[in-house]
């Protein structure tokens, strides 16, 4: 168990260099605009009095270590700035939109291991069975499709055509989280499938496994009890990965279903100039990211002894 | 040997691999009896078909592996002709096997006393906590664990490559076997464990009351532990006898180039002698003896008849045409 | 003079160690025998070939100034085969166009990233030490950082251009071969002939070049293709959010964008554009698999 809790510790300490990366360059991203800085955080119509005002507040006349330097102090205590076409606090904003992305996401998992896990493992234990290579054509295609379309053709036939499912927004009730999630569900699938196909393979062949049956252990443990917790476990580091796909695929996904989260959030800030809101998200949505890798190498530490002395 | 009982009885087994490329064939028509209380030796160089014996024993062979010949018998029962649930009930309880490497013969993620526990609930049906516990405890002492109540918590990366072969050791011995085969259980081992781990095999097997197959390449190792010595070459097995008599008295030159090669204490040498040539390639079928290559004897007869095993002193059987009297016509 | 000289040297020592060439000649012989390579290096050639060949084509005008209000919106037909959109466009034409933009921005991307990533993790994993810690804690914060946010942050910062997509894209995948290299020279540093040569007294970029390089050729070459189907990907998702290309430039994301508005209405104008998009990336991703799958070793050898 100690050894578990150093484990942890170590990767939290890990995590801050990244943390840290990613505010860097949300910070930087201002300073890559065309033109004057504080253009990008006034509003539309403004006077010059204003984006001088801009101009003090965030210290953009100092040099770039001291201007970071507030930037992340400002970010400790919960700010991230205004809006310019709301003029509310982004922080605000952002948090009001994430449980809607975080459901996404969930769900969006859930399907994703609920058809990748049992796919590859039958795909690997019929391994060159025709099973096996219609799976393997499905992979290939899921993951060549980006998702933004799988979500168009999705609406297109489910929503348009076939009118079952709403067009998009979060109103319809449950009916209309289905297009999106199933859209995020299924492109992730595929990973997991491969995953989870190869990682079983390369179980299979281990000594260990022979040895079992050597033991006289009936096939189905060999397979499930042994098999599958070793073969999960590359499944589970794959999680953090998971997590940056569907990071990106929540901004895409939601843009197409007009679901009120974070990733809508983005895109409409993009295009209204709103900068402040798109950095928040940005940071937002890299913490996710990091916050998944946290999760994922901690389950992968509980499941795996031998890496907690790593 | 007249007044033993055989444990193992193994007639023209053959094991191929059908492949795309062509069909290998790992054992070419094996001849082998194991009795009771007896320790049997198989020596051969590496891609000779020891292991794949044992497999083909416990019907483990891999895919795309097959018996394609042959007869198996077990006390009488014929292994070959049993369905896979029947085969189970012998595996790891009647007949059990270790492998050569511990490090990788242990599932990595579970605990030796799960590993343990699993085995013998399952072949002495004890459901029971305390009962179980208490017989995992029992049997790492067995093994002569020292800190078996530590062991049982850890896990197969936490423990030396000495105390893996133990508890391999214990797990295959814990529910008694008939017979026990050690596949090169001490050449993954350090040198100084080798001689521990050897005579603990010896001891237990004896105590226990198993016949055990001891498969190695070692002639060092059988000289220690093994009554009889089977020497197997290609897929075949070109020499068998009773220990001493095969080191006394080799006959098969291939044996012979064996037991010159292997360097001896006290022995002053020149050179390392060495058996010229490599192994043949096992998917030709080749109609006479496979060691004709490499055979500083060999004669046409060699390269066209398949010599046959002959007992050519009491116990003591050789398939060379050497040994063979007249040319017999082939019979393969 | 000089530069001949040490140039004709390297081109022995390349040979003799097995080198450039005949790792790529072998390559190339063992993966046209391997279906996925094949039908997906077709795939690649059709395309390419219809990026080069675009401007000659007997197609209509991809772009237009003003709207054709005759000819919007118009389901596919024998004159258009892949329907309008909304500006009277033709959309097969503007498909076909869109190949130039997509495989211009994938290919430079990942060449980017490539010459970034291989140099740095030549580097770091060769000359070990200091150099080794920096870069290699920096590749780790880049990879585990998704792409394509990076990309996104990137792209919103700069403004939507060919220049900035590509750029973007670049910084945010070149962790990768970063990493690929890093390990290939760590693992040739080890080696004995290493030692050797250098106890012969030959300077470290030349061993690099004559044994790392070459062993790499293989990895790189599937990390590449599936990297430009990578790098396809995340251009039409930016260009299909505004981050990416220029609207007034035909880009298949762009395309999906503008057709979302009517996908009520006309079908066609979503469902043909990402059709082509997904040949596209799956030709790459089978060139990547197909290679993968070529120079892993065969399975392996039964026990004894």
């Amino acid at each position: 168990m100690a050894d578990l809790i150093s484990y942890i510790v170590r990767k939290l300490l890990l995590a801050i260099p990244v943390v840290l990366l990613a505010t860097f360059i949300v910070f930087l991203m201002l300073h890559l605009t065309q033109g004057d800085p504080a253009l990008a955080l006034v509003p539309p119509r403004h006077t010059i009095a204003d984006v001088e005002e801009v101009r003090e507040k965030y210290g953009l006349n100092d040099p770039l270590y001291t201007q970071y330097g507030l930037f992340l102090w400002r970010l400790l205590h919960g700010d991230m700035g205004t809006s310019v076409s709301t003029f509310t606090s982004v922080s605000g904003l952002v948090f009001q939109k994430l449980p809607r992305t975080l459901e996404l996401m969930a769900i969006g998992l859930t399907i994703s291991y609920s058809i990748g896990i049992p796919l590859g493992i039958l795909s690997a234990l019929r391994q060159n069975s025709v099973a096996d290579r219609g799976v393997m054509v499905f992979t290939l295609v899921a993951y060549a499709m980006p998702s933004f379309w799988l979500g168009i053709l999705l609406m297109l036939l489910f929503a348009v055509k076939l009118h079952w499912l709403p067009l998009g927004g979060a109103v319809g009730g449950f009916a209309s989280i289905i297009l999106p999630t199933v859209t995020l569900g299924l492109g992730n699938s595929a990973l997991t499938t491969r995953m989870m196909r190869s990682s079983m393979l390369e179980v299979m062949r281990m000594d260990y496994i022979t040895q079992l049956r050597s033991r006289g252990l009936p096939e189905r443990e060999v397979i499930f009890k042994h098999g599958l917790k070793n073969a999960i476990l590359p499944v589970i580091t794959v999680i953090g990965l998971d997590i940056g796909w569907f990071v990106g695929g929540a901004v895409v996904v939601e843009t197409i279903f007009s679901w009120p989260g974070i990733g809508r959030l983005v895109y409409e800030s993009i295009l209204k100039d709103d900068f402040p809101v798109v950095q928040g998200c940005i940071l937002i949505l890299a913490m996710f990211v990091v916050a998944g890798n946290l999760i994922a190498d901690i389950l992968y530490a509980i499941a795996d002894p031998r890496v907690r002395l790593g | 040997m007249p007044g033993r009982k055989p444990i193992i009885e193994i007639k023209g087994l053959r094991t191929q691999f059908i492949l795309r490329e062509g069909t290998v064939t790992a054992l070419d028509g094996i001849d082998l009896t194991i009795y009771e209380n007896e320790s049997l030796g198989i020596v051969g160089e590496t891609g000779c078909g020891k292991s794949m014996t044992a497999f083909s024993i416990l019907r483990l062979v891999p895919s795309p592996g097959r018996i394609t010949a042959g007869s198996i018998r077990f006390k009488g029962v014929e292994l070959t002709k049993l369905t896979e649930d029947e085969m189970r009930g012998i595996r790891g309880r009647l007949i059990s096997m270790i492998f050569q490497d511990p490090s990788t013969s242990l599932d990595p993620v579970f605990t030796i006393g799960f590993q343990l526990g699993e085995v013998i609930s399952l072949h002495q049906s004890i459901y029971d906590e305390q009962v179980l516990s208490k017989k995992i405890l029992e049997t790492l002492k067995f093994v002569r664990i020292a800190a078996p109540e530590t062991v049982v918590k850890q896990y197969p990366h936490e423990l030396s490559g000495g105390m893996k072969q133990r508890v391999m050791i214990a797990l295959a011995l814990s529910c008694n076997p008939s017979l026990l085969i050690a596949d090169e259980p001490t050449t993954a081992l350090d040198v100084t464990i080798q001689a521990q781990v050897l005579r603990l095999l010896k001891d237990l097997v004896k105590g226990v009351g198993s016949s055990m197959m001891l498969i190695t390449h070692n002639l060092g190792i059988v000289a220690e532990t093994c009554d009889r010595v089977c020497i197997m070459y290609a897929g075949r097995i070109v020499e068998e006898a009773v220990t001493l008599d095969l080191f006394g008295k080799p006959m098969h030159p291939y044996t012979q180039g064996l037991l010159t090669a292997f360097p001896k204490l006290g022995e002053k040498k020149e050179e390392l002698s060495v058996i010229r040539g490599t192994v043949p390639n096992l998917m030709n079928p080749f109609p006479g003896c496979s060691f004709v290559d490499r055979c500083d004897f060999a004669t046409d007869q060699c390269r066209r008849v398949r010599p046959k095993m002959a007992e050519v002193a009491p116990g003591h059987l050789v398939a060379c045409h050497l040994y063979l009297i007249g040319g017999e016509k082939d019979n393969a | 003079m000089m530069f001949h000289k040490r140039l004709n040297n390297l081109m022995i020592s390349w040979k003799s160690s097995g080198g450039f060439k005949q790792t790529a000649l072998e390559i190339v012989s063992r993966g046209s025998r391997n279906p996925m390579v094949a039908l997906g290096t077709s795939i690649i050639i059709v395309m390419v070939a219809l990026a080069l060949l675009a401007p000659f084509l007997p197609i209509a005008d991809p772009t237009l100034s003003v709207i054709d209000v005759e000819e919007r919106l118009l389901p596919p037909s024998g004159r258009h085969w892949f329907g309008t959109d909304n500006v009277g466009q033709d959309v097969f034409s503007r498909v076909i166009w869109g190949t130039r933009v997509s495989l211009t921005v994938a290919s430079l991307a990942i060449l980017f990233s490539l010459i970034i990533g291989v140099t740095l993790g030549l580097t770091a994993g060769y000359f070990g030490g200091v150099a080794d810690y920096i870069i290699a804690g920096t590749i780790d914060l880049f990879w585990t950082f998704p792409a394509f946010l990076l990309a996104l942050a990137f792209a919103a910062a700069l403004g939507p251009s060919l220049m900035n997509v590509i750029l973007a894209i670049s910084v945010s995948y070149w962790a990768g071969f970063g990493r690929l290299m890093r390990g290939q020279a760590l693992a040739v540093r080890e080696r004995q002939f290493i030692e050797a040569s250098r106890a012969l007294g030959a300077k470290s970029w030349r061993i690099m070049f004559t044994h790392v390089l070459p062993n790499c050729i293989a990895p790189l070459t599937v990390w590449a293709s599936v990297g430009v189907a990578d790098a396809i990907t995340i251009e039409s998702s930016l260009s299909f959010l505004g981050a990416g290309t220029p609207p007034s430039t035909p880009s298949w994301g762009n395309m999906l964008n503008l057709g979302m508005q009517y996908i009520g209405e006309a079908w066609w104008v979503v469902t043909f554009p990402g059709v082509i998009l997904l040949i596209t990336v799956l030709g790459f991703n089978l060139l990547g698999d197909g290679l993968r799958d070529v120079l892993d070793p065969r399975m392996k050898g039964m026990r004894r």
